[in-house]
């Protein structure tokens, strides 16, 4: 019995199991018309794979130190905020089991009870805030612009702030926590999807910008234009602006 | 720490022998070396991110591979649909014309690009796998399909590739 086209090109492939492949090698040995079938596969085979090759270019160089150390470098920046969440969750948890009537407090009672008294003891110190030392920033895009800016998110968020900072480098860069936004480009425009996206974002513009504008949606909720700012709350002692990016957003004229 | 060690040194060895092939496989779907090589290398560092190898490392690799270059995709079709939703000055313009040699081969390469992307998706990663060296195992295991049915698509695959190159090339005449 004749192999079909499918084993034929298996056979071709090398891929049929021993017994499979020693059947069909047996036929090729008595079956001219099969050899002639094999053979126009495999000649198939071959020019799909030199018409593939024509779209290849070298293999970059890369040092696969380079990727490790990217992995440690991730997996450090996770657990500075794990643990710092870790002491949080600690305090907050003290914090509730020191209120008389909490459920933690009862609950603990309940345990303390259960292994023979044990006096649990409120901190004395009242919940410290924590925030991250450092931030971990999956996306973000970089523009050396004119002298006009413009930054556009294409809509509100529920929560979020644009961290604007002025610096002296002469490029504009916005970047993210959040790997799902997206970021384009044109000429003196940064244009932000951030559909679905809760994060903020850190925003760094030349000093030297004469005219930088950033929108929400259809409002504008930053302009500077020279020295003159309008649209926000004064800065904060660093001189950074923190601008939101929720929906109660007033137009500025 | 020691397990650490072991596990950076497993990791260097699949970067040997996997790395070449698995950017290769990129750069022929995306077309985009730059991108390729990203991928690639994000890949070797998710493969890190595991702290254990695969059972299967190769189709591991190209699967996490694959996963990223779709959401890459899916990021350039939002992309494009921001640009195209605020009017705004046209982008600056590209390179500076290629020579002669240059030329016939990006014209070669276009076209192959061309046919390659006329078939659908699956058949183009069948066909790039395949000639990557997978096993149709391995193959089955990346596509999500039958092992069975490897062979068959394969078949297909190829004819409606050379098909389409032959359409365009002739076309181009």
């Amino acid at each position: 019995m004749h192999p079909s086209d499918t084993v034929l090109a298996a056979y071709v492939d090398r891929q049929l199991a021993g017994s499979d492949d020693a059947a069909v090698r047996a036929h090729l040995a008595e079956c001219a018309e099969c050899v002639q079938r094999m053979r126009q596969l495999d000649a198939a085979v071959r020019e799909a794979d030199e018409l593939l090759r024509r779209l290849d270019h070298p293999v970059p160089r890369v040092d696969v130190r380079s990727l490790l150390a990217r992995d440690r470098s991730r997996r450090g920046r996770r657990v500075g905020p794990l643990a710092a969440g870790i002491v949080v969750a600690c305090f907050a948890a003290a914090a509730a089991a020191a209120v008389p009537s909490s459920p933690l407090r009862r609950a603990l009672e309940r345990v303390a009870g259960a292994v023979g008294g044990v006096e649990y003891e409120a901190p004395a110190s009242p919940v410290p805030r924590t925030t991250p030392s450092r931030r971990e920033y999956s996306g973000g895009v970089a523009l050396v612009p004119g002298r006009e800016l413009e930054v556009v998110f294409r809509r509100p968020q529920e929560q979020g702030v644009i961290h604007l900072a002025f610096g002296d480098e002469a490029q504009a860069s916005l970047r993210s926590p959040d790997r799902d936004v997206v970021y384009a480009i044109r000429e003196g425009q940064i244009l932000v999807d951030n559909t679905r996206s809760r994060a903020s974002y850190e925003l760094t513009v030349p000093r030297t910008l004469h005219v930088v504008r950033i929108r929400v949606g259809d409002a504008v909720v930053f302009r500077k234009r020279g020295g003159e700012v309008t649209g926000v709350p004064q800065p904060d002692s660093t001189g950074t602006y923190s601008i939101p990016l929720t929906p109660s957003l007033r137009r500025t004229p | 720490m020691r397990r650490r060690s072991e596990f950076e040194q497993l990791v260097q060895r699949l970067f040997e022998e996997h790395f070449g092939s698995l950017f290769r496989y990129l750069d022929r779907l995306s077309g985009d070396p730059e991108l390729a090589a990203d991928i690639a290398q994000e890949t070797f560092v998710r493969l890190c991110e595991r702290e254990r190898v695969p059972d299967d490392p190769r189709a591991w690799l190209v699967t996490v591979a694959n996963n990223l270059y779709r959401d890459d995709r899916r990021r350039a079709r939002r992309r494009s649909l921001l640009l195209a939703r605020r009017p705004g000055k046209a982008e600056p313009t590209s390179a500076p014309p290629a020579p002669d040699a240059a030329l016939v081969r990006q014209e070669e390469r276009a076209m192959v690009r061309a046919a390659l992307e006329r078939l659908h998706q699956r058949d183009r990663r069948l066909l790039l796998l395949r000639h990557e060296g997978f096993t149709y195992r391995e193959i089955a295991q990346v596509l999500g399909v039958a092992e069975a049915s490897v062979g068959t698509l394969l078949v297909r695959a190829t004819a409606a590739f050379r098909a389409a190159f032959r359409e365009g090339h002739g076309a181009s005449e």
